[in-house]
């Protein structure tokens, strides 16, 4: 990703081992794309909920354990270790940059690991594990 | 002059912006449940009823609001004779068509009778009242059949049979869907089936004593008999020579045959071989007019209020004329990727496109509601060219600039038909959408999956941004777009 004036960017997306150039524009939540206009809210809402794993503009998600890829406050625990979850079901809800954000669980199965209520997670840290199955 | 709007949503909105203009004053009504909505700031006030369907409730508050007019938009009561009776008893004008004409032309099967009266050509049917006469009918019309319920509707009570042993079989199924669903059983019509036909229907206006059309609309665009995207002029009419004429004329004898008043849209079926069929009569303004407003410059709405304050129409045949071309696209809120489930919520963001040649009828702002007990239908936005391929260029960038948030929609869908070849040639029956949905919905889902592939590279850049000056580009590929949006 480049920024190459203020608001536009350059983004790089490798696909089936090919290198794929987009511009886009990105501001006040929106991102503007040459095939159409998304609020980042609800792209995140999707690749949650259809795509299970993979990352999205918050999180990485790596066989079942959800890193954060910004620093973050963890507001709220919904499930915490021990607790079933099914896919797409929200397991936490954290703070960045004055938002916040519904994480959701990547797979079904059981939390065995989970950041603190009230702590902060740095980026790149890890926000919650699942045993998926 | 007061105008009481019947109606909630992007409707009414509109029609208050035609009272306005005419210097009346609209007024609107809303259910104790729907006190927020955008709509009812769209009047001088606002009235509480108990229901958009409450006949003495609506009545009720037109009086209180001393209306001298009650316009009923579409859906809801819009199409029932007793409440216009009701509104007429009351003493006050009702714009749309006089309750007899409404019964008429209403009743599918009364306006199939009177059409064959006239000369105007019918799918080939057939009334049956036993199995064993369902099947007769079959074989008399020769199959695939239709087996429809007197009051059919939303797909119930409706079958398809391929011989007449399956007709015979279905009847039953048809009759008892019918008792459960509408309480009128034993009579079943038995209906040729024409295959992927194009639905193409004739915009009428009544008044003083004349009938004049303004030209058709194509909405052959649909899946499973919703309209998705509608145009006006019809593609095929503009294709098939002769066939615009006939359609206007089949349509203006039904109107001037039960002295039609108001607008109203008679719909015919065309096959591939340009053989029309007349279907059934909306008596009412219809969700799509807006695309004849834009090729016609006719305001329908104001034409509508003017006959109902009893100065007829205000225009002849002869100042109607075809200009352009305008396409409509539907923004429903529901979920094409779960059956088109109407989604429910709150709208987080809403950004309408902008700019010349576009009309958005809308009654959507962020914080809003949806509420997935009344239509789905959130917005409609129409683009207006010289020619097709200008006017479809247009909507397809519209749709890229629209953005909503908060609840799911076929926006991209919607994006994502415009594209197709065949749709940008208009090549296209009733059934294209629903042959080629599985294909449109993948290729909907991968262009949002990039989207959210890219949102992710972006980071927190995407939603930080918020920028104060105009960026200088070096490098300008029309993108970002639009330019001026902060």
């Amino acid at each position: 990703m480049r920024e190459e004036a203020p608001g536009v960017y350059r983004v790089v997306v490798e696909k089936s081992g090919e290198r794929h150039v987009y511009r886009v524009a990105a501001r006040d939540g929106i991102v503007e794309t040459p095939w159409g206009s998304y609020p980042v809210s609800e792209l995140r809402r999707h690749s949650a909920a259809r795509r299970g794993r993979g990352s999205s503009w918050l999180v990485e998600v790596e066989g079942g354990a959800v890193h954060v890829k910004l620093p973050v406050r963890v507001v709220q625990v919904i499930r915490g270790p021990g607790d079933a979850v099914e896919e797409g079901e929200v397991v936490m809800i954290v703070e960045t940059m004055k938002m916040l954000n519904e994480v959701k669980s990547p797979c079904r199965g059981r939390i065995v690991e989970a950041a603190e209520e009230g702590g902060a997670v740095e980026s790149g840290g890890l926000l919650f594990r699942v045993e998926c199955g | 002059m007061r105008v009481l709007i019947a109606a909630r949503g992007e409707v009414a909105v509109r029609i208050a912006r035609t009272v306005r203009s005419l210097g009346w004053e609209p007024v609107t009504i809303h259910t104790p449940g729907d006190r927020g909505s955008p709509h009812t700031r769209a009047g001088l006030i606002s009235l509480e009823v108990e229901s958009y369907t409450s006949i003495e409730s609506i009545v009720e508050a037109a009086e209180r609001a001393e209306a001298d007019i009650v316009h009923p938009g579409y859906g809801f009561l819009s199409e029932s004779p007793e409440f216009a009776e009701a509104v007429l008893d009351a003493g006050i004008a009702w714009a749309g068509p006089s309750p007899k004409a409404m019964r008429l032309l209403g009743d599918k099967w009364e306006a199939k009778r009177l059409a064959e009266k006239l000369g105007v050509p019918t799918v080939p049917w057939c009334e049956a009242r036993s199995p064993e006469e369902a099947g007769r009918c079959a074989e008399k019309l020769g199959t695939p059949v239709m087996l429809k319920a007197s009051r059919a509707g939303g797909g119930r009570g409706m079958r398809t049979a391929a011989s007449p042993e399956e007709a015979a079989r279905l009847y039953r199924l048809v009759a008892e869907e019918a008792r459960r669903g509408f309480g009128d059983a034993g009579v079943v019509f038995v209906e040729k089936l024409v295959n992927s036909p194009r639905h193409v229907e004739v915009q009428v206006l009544g008044g003083g004593g004349r009938v004049i059309h303004l030209y058709e609309r194509e909405c052959s665009v649909q899946r499973r008999r919703q309209k998705i995207i509608e145009e006006a002029p019809s593609p095929l009419a503009e294709r098939l020579p002769g066939l615009r004429e006939r359609l206007l004329d089949y349509a203006l004898r039904l109107a001037a045959a039960v002295d039609y008043e108001s607008a109203g849209t008679i719909e015919f079926i065309v096959d591939s071989r340009g053989n029309a069929y007349f279907i059934e009569a909306n008596t009412r303004l219809q969700v799509e007019h807006g695309v004849t407003e834009l090729v016609t410059g006719v305001d329908i709405v104001e034409q509508q209020l003017l006959v109902a304050a009893g100065r007829g129409l205000g225009l002849g045949q002869e100042d109607v004329k075809l200009h352009g071309w305008a396409v409509e696209a539907r923004v429903y809120a529901e979920d094409p990727w779960s059956g088109f489930r109407a989604s429910s919520g709150t709208v987080t963001m809403w950004r309408p496109p902008q700019g010349m040649w576009l009309r958005v009828d809308h009654a959507v702002e962020p914080g809003m509601r949806v509420d997935p007990s009344y239509d789905t239908l959130v917005a409609k936005i129409i683009a207006y060219g010289r020619d097709r391929s200008e006017a479809v260029a247009r909507l397809s960038a519209a749709l890229r600039e629209t953005v909503i948030g908060g609840v799911e929609t076929n926006l991209e869908l919607l994006r994502v038909i415009v594209e197709t070849s065949w749709f940008r040639r208009g090549e296209y029956s009733t059934s294209t959408l629903e042959e080629n949905l599985s294909t449109l919905l993948e290729e909907a889902a991968g262009r949002r999956r990039l989207a959210a592939e890219i949102a992710g590279r972006l980071g927190g850049a995407a939603v930080n941004a918020v920028h104060v000056a105009q960026p200088e580009l070096v490098e300008w590929h029309g993108w970002p777009w639009p330019p001026t949006r902060w």
